[in-house]
This record gives C-alpha cells, sequence and structure tokens, in this order.
C-alpha cells in the first residue's frame, strides 16, 4: 500500500468516527447500549463535547482526503463516503439499541 | 383554514411520488448499473477479454496496425469512430457508419490484427447507459422528454421532502426497524433520503444540465445568431465540412492512415506541454474517409485523474495533414465539464465509482420505500372502504421496481444462454428484458386483482434465483471468478462479485419478507386481504 492509500483509510476511520461522535450526541442514540458506555468511559460525556469532537474528525477525515486525493476526489470521495457510511451507522445503532 | 405550506408539500411529495416514481426508479436502476457499464460489456462478451493490449495506450505501429484493419473491414465508410484503450476497457474498440447509416462495431486486437465483431451484445454502454438517459426511446426525442419531466419533478421531491421533513437533522440517524412497518417504512424512506441528499440534488442537476441543450435547442442558437455550425464549433470543436465529392483512390487513403499515429502523437505531445502532465487522446474519429475533404477528429475528452471532463479537439483535413481548428474550451466552460464529468463517472477511480453506485442504489431504496410506505399508510383505510386504489399501487410498485430488477437479471441469464450463432443476438437478448418486464407487471396485476399473497415475496425470490443463476452460467461458461482473478480480468470479476452481492441481499429481504410481523387485528385482515 502506498502512502496515499494509508490516508486514505485513515480518512475513512476518522470520519466514520466523526459520525458516531455525531449519532451518539443526538438525543435518539445519546444512551446507545453498545457505545454511550465507551464513549463515557473516554470522557465523551456530553451531546456538546460529543458534537465537537465529532466536528473536528469530520473535518481532519475531509483535510486526509483532500490531501490525498486532492480537492476535486477528495471532496466528492468524502461526501460519497459520508453517505454510505451514515447509512451503514443507523443500521449498526438501529440494531445495537 | 387554509392549509400550511407544508401540508401543500406534502399532497405534492405524496401523489407526485407516486405518479412519477416508477420512472425515476427505472433512471436510479439503470444509472446504477451503468456506473459499471464497461464492466458489464466485458462480463456479457466474454471473448472480448481475449484481445487485450498494453494499457492503456498504443504505439504508432499498434495504431498503424488497427487504422489498416479498419480499412479492409469497411473500405467506404461515412464515419469511424475509434475508442482508444483505457484501464476499463483494455484494447480499441471502434464503430464504423456505413452511407446508408447501418452501423458495426468491432474490438481489435493491436498486435495482431484480430477484429472481433462487437454486435454480439449490447452489454452495458449499448442497452443500460441509454435506458437510463431516454428509456430507449429513440422516437421524436420522446425518452428524453420523458426524462426532463422525471428529473424536474425529481428536484421538485428533493426540495419538497426537505420542507416536509421537521426534524431532517435531528433524526439523521434514526431508523427503528422494531417500530410498526409503516414507520419502520417511513424511518428508511428518510435515511436513505437525507444521507445522500447532496447526491441526488448534484446527479439530478447534472442531469438535467446534460441535455440542456435537447430542451432548450434555441438558448444555444440564439448566442450565435441561429448558425449551428458555429455553436458545434464553438461549444464541442466539432467542424462540418461538406464532402468536396471529390473521391481520393485507395493509395491515398491507406496513405492518409498511415500518417495518423505520427499526427495524433504530435497532437499529444503539445497538450502534454500545454497542460503539464502526460496527456493522451481517448478517441479518432474519421469522417467521409473517401472525399478529399476527409476530417481527422482527434479528442481528449476523458482526462485521467480528473473528475471533469473535456472537450479537447482537434480538426485536420486527413488527406493534406493541414490542422483546421484547435479547439480549447472557454474558461466558463470547465464549470460544466466539472458538472458533467460528475454524472458520467468515467474517471478511473474504483473507491469512488462504488460508492457511486452505493449512491444510486440508496435511490432505489429511497423510491422503493417511498411507495412501500404510501401502501402500507392506506393499507387498513382501503380495505375497510373496499378501495381498489392499494392493489394497482400494489401491482405498479411490484411490477415498476422489483419487476425491471428481475428483467435485469433475466437479461444477463440470456445473455449466458443465448447460442452465439444466432441471428440478431443482441435484439434477443433485449426482447427478453422486455417480455419479463412486461410479465412481471401482468404477474403483479393478476395477483392483486386476485387478492393473493405473497406479492413481495414470490418476485424477490425470482430475482435471487435469476442473479444466482446469471452468477453460475458465468462460472461454467467462462471459468467466471477464477479464471478472471488468474488473467487479472478485474471487469467481469467486480459484475459476478455484484451478482453475488445482489444474491445476499435478495436472500436477506426474502427472509425479512416471511418473518411474522406485528401487526393489529384489523390489519391482519388488510394483510390476508391483499
Amino acid at each position: 500500500m502506498q502512502l496515499n492509500d494509508w490516508l486514505l483509510s485513515l480518512g475513512m476511520a476518522l470520519l466514520y468516527i466523526g459520525l458516531l461522535c455525531t449519532a451518539l450526541s443526538q438525543q435518539k442514540h445519546f444512551r446507545h447500549r453498545h457505545w454511550a458506555g465507551r464513549f463515557n468511559r473516554i470522557g465523551l460525556r456530553s451531546p456538546g463535547v460529543r458534537r465537537l469532537t465529532g466536528t473536528f474528525a469530520l473535518l481532519g477525515s475531509a483535510g486526509l482526503m483532500v490531501f490525498s486525493e486532492g480537492w476535486g476526489f477528495g471532496l466528492v470521495l468524502w461526501l460519497m463516503a459520508a453517505a454510505a457510511l451514515a447509512a451503514l451507522l443507523a443500521w449498526m445503532l438501529a440494531h445495537g439499541n | 383554514m387554509t392549509p400550511s405550506i407544508r401540508q401543500h408539500m406534502a399532497w405534492f411529495h405524496t401523489w407526485f411520488g407516486l405518479v412519477i416514481g416508477f420512472l425515476l426508479f427505472s433512471v436510479f436502476w439503470t444509472g446504477t448499473l451503468t456506473v459499471f457499464d464497461k464492466e458489464f460489456d466485458r462480463w456479457m462478451h466474454p471473448e472480448s477479454r481475449s484481445v487485450q493490449s498494453q494499457c492503456c495506450s498504443l504505439t504508432a505501429a499498434q495504431l498503424e496496425t488497427v487504422l489498416l484493419k479498419v480499412h479492409a473491414l469497411a473500405p467506404e465508410p461515412a464515419n469511424i469512430r475509434f475508442h482508444l484503450p483505457t484501464a476499463r476497457t483494455p484494447m480499441p474498440s471502434v464503430r464504423i457508419t456505413e452511407h446508408d447509416n447501418t452501423l458495426k462495431t468491432y474490438y481489435i486486437d493491436p498486435d495482431t490484427g484480430k477484429a472481433l465483431p462487437g454486435e454480439y451484445t449490447l452489454g452495458g454502454t449499448g442497452f443500460f447507459f441509454p435506458f437510463h438517459y431516454k428509456f430507449n426511446i429513440a422516437w421524436m426525442n420522446v425518452g428524453y422528454y420523458m426524462l426532463g419531466i422525471a428529473g424536474l419533478a425529481m428536484l421538485t421531491l428533493l426540495i419538497s421532502g426537505v420542507v416536509l421533513h421537521r426534524k431532517l437533522l435531528a433524526e439523521f440517524f434514526l431508523f427503528r426497524p422494531k417500530k410498526n412497518r409503516a414507520r419502520s417504512l417511513l424511518d428508511l424512506h428518510n435515511l436513505s433520503s437525507v444521507v445522500a441528499l447532496p447526491f441526488y440534488i448534484t446527479i439530478t442537476f447534472s442531469g438535467l444540465l446534460i441535455l440542456f441543450s435537447i430542451y432548450f435547442q434555441w438558448a444555444t442558437l440564439t448566442a450565435f445568431d441561429g448558425d449551428k455550425a458555429a455553436s458545434q464549433k464553438a461549444m464541442s470543436g466539432f467542424i462540418n465540412l461538406p464532402p468536396s465529392g471529390f473521391v481520393e483512390n485507395d493509395n491515398q487513403k491507406l496513405a492518409a492512415l498511415k500518417r495518423i499515429p505520427a499526427i495524433v502523437q504530435a497532437r499529444e505531445a503539445a497538450w502534454s506541454a500545454a497542460l503539464g502532465e502526460h496527456t493522451t487522446a481517448d478517441a479518432i474519429n474519421i469522417r467521409n474517409l473517401g472525399d478529399s475533404n476527409a476530417l481527422l477528429e482527434i479528442r481528449r475528452v476523458f482526462p485521467e485523474r480528473s473528475i471533469g471532463m473535456s472537450t479537447h479537439t482537434d480538426t485536420f483535413l486527413l488527406h493534406t495533414g493541414e490542422l483546421l481548428h484547435a479547439h480549447e474550451p472557454k474558461p466558463i466552460k470547465s464549470f460544466t465539464h466539472w458538472i458533467t464529468g460528475l454524472h458520467f463517472i468515467q474517471f478511473d477511480h474504483a473507491a469512488l465509482r462504488v460508492l457511486y453506485a452505493i449512491g444510486g442504489l440508496l435511490g432505489c431504496v429511497m423510491i422503493h420505500t417511498g411507495f412501500l410506505f404510501w401502501l402500507e399508510s392506506r393499507r387498513v383505510q382501503h380495505h375497510t372502504r373496499k378501495l381498489s386504489g392499494f392493489a394497482v399501487v400494489q401491482a405498479l410498485s411490484v411490477g415498476g421496481t422489483l419487476g425491471m430488477m428481475i428483467a435485469t437479471a433475466a437479461f444477463l441469464v440470456a445473455n449466458q444462454l443465448i447460442p452465439h450463432h444466432v441471428a440478431n443476438r443482441a435484439t434477443l437478448e433485449t426482447d427478453v428484458f422486455y417480455s419479463v418486464w412486461v410479465l412481471a407487471i401482468v404477474w403483479a396485476f393478476i395477483n392483486a386483482v386476485t387478492y393473493k399473497s405473497k406479492q413481495w415475496l414470490t418476485p424477490t425470490w425470482l430475482f435471487t434465483a435469476l442473479c444466482a443463476l446469471a452468477w453460475l452460467l458465468n462460472q461454467i461458461n467462462t471459468g467466471g471468478m477464477v479464471t478472471a482473478l488468474r488473467l487479472q480480468e478485474m471487469n467481469s470479476f467486480a459484475i459476478d462479485v455484484g451478482l453475488l452481492f445482489m444474491v445476499a441481499s435478495g436472500v436477506y429481504a426474502a427472509r425479512k419478507l416471511t418473518a411474522p410481523a406485528r401487526v393489529s387485528r384489523l390489519n391482519k385482515e388488510a394483510f390476508e386481504c391483499n
């Protein structure tokens, strides 16, 4: 794997974490059976902190993708990956709630 | 009391979605398949896998071999169009139009000059792609206008959906599969709509923009005082030089063809110098080869590492080598090129292509769950009041969505089963597609009218079985995934993986359909009734 591929993989992981933090900051998932305890243990206790962490992770993932793929591919890739991962995350959260 | 704007939007969203949803589903479904159109071409035409050149350019000698072969195949063509090898189509393909407008396509081995007829199947580029943008209806541009109406409706449906959805951000990740059926379906409809909303807006807007010149022909012509030739030259570098009537002899034609590789190399060098990166031509067009006014167009439409398309076109007088016009798109065109490039998805980026396909499938889910929600929310009411609307919509939903998917799978099975020597083989394949689609709709209506159960389960199993059969037949006929991996033929491998994914999704959906539903007594009666 080349450096670009590593950066892209890292960007995807960060994007997923960002979406997860954002989802768990919302009222419907704030007390999620699997994730709420884990988030509390690492200090992400309030909706505000989770949302802020999520926002930073999302921005970081966008930055990584733009850095590895260029502006055009990076932003489109981020947008499309966010859609696919958000759908996956909603399905995953629904089944663990 | 006057209805609120949200109520107006709800009415519009419900009824326009219901009417236009069937068209939209076929556009989204074939659009998703078109993301892998060239992969489908390879999968459906196994012989083409034997013709493979060094990706992704031809040497001057190879190009000359190909050109001379084309001359041998069609000595007096009206138009010859070459597509040079790319990573996704690693062999040159050529489309020859004769003076009586008959069209022949070939794949040509650039090393040996062996030509393989391409009429074997329409494949992804010849069937799914035109279905996506004109429903394969060429008469009076009706297909384009149907698509235009569907596209405009889609944009308004998206906007009305956003207005309707009160908690768009607060319920961004919300899906409750264990709630009642209507609630779960609405959640799924909202989820699939909201997560890919920017994708839907972009893809619909760009689709309308691409066909803008068909819908509003006068808009571009007005800018050029009605001069069509001037507008074509300015917009796409197309020069329409009428034939002189002076016929070149065979030796002069051969000499002109042999000169082409050098001209192409010179233009590629000029483009590379101007753009500061290695640049190759991806298409060559020769018009009126036998005439002294024969034209040679060298095009670069799909740059390798860019989303945006390009219309770099250099036009030469073929027999003299004189450069008539070097077309460079105006800066304002770069916006349009980027937007159209986003829609055409011809760039070489496998991960992004897969994500586009997921986006397309999410669109299919959005439309399908829209229908299902309409049905579920009216099931009891229609049952109690003995209304026939439910049965009609259910039949259309089954035929328009699952029926289309079954027809696609049947098309692939037909491709594997119809022998090579059958005349009009490609037409027969498309006949299978349309026949199966019509049969599915008829079956759904009969089932709905006679109140048979399993309206959804039987088509789901049928689709799953056909996908599995198509996959299995490809393994038997061509060696399938193992051979594809051995030959590094990732195009057909991708289609096999896609078929397996469809089989898995079909089994999952069928199992969910057979799971006992938690329904009220009245709802249970309505279920039995429908």
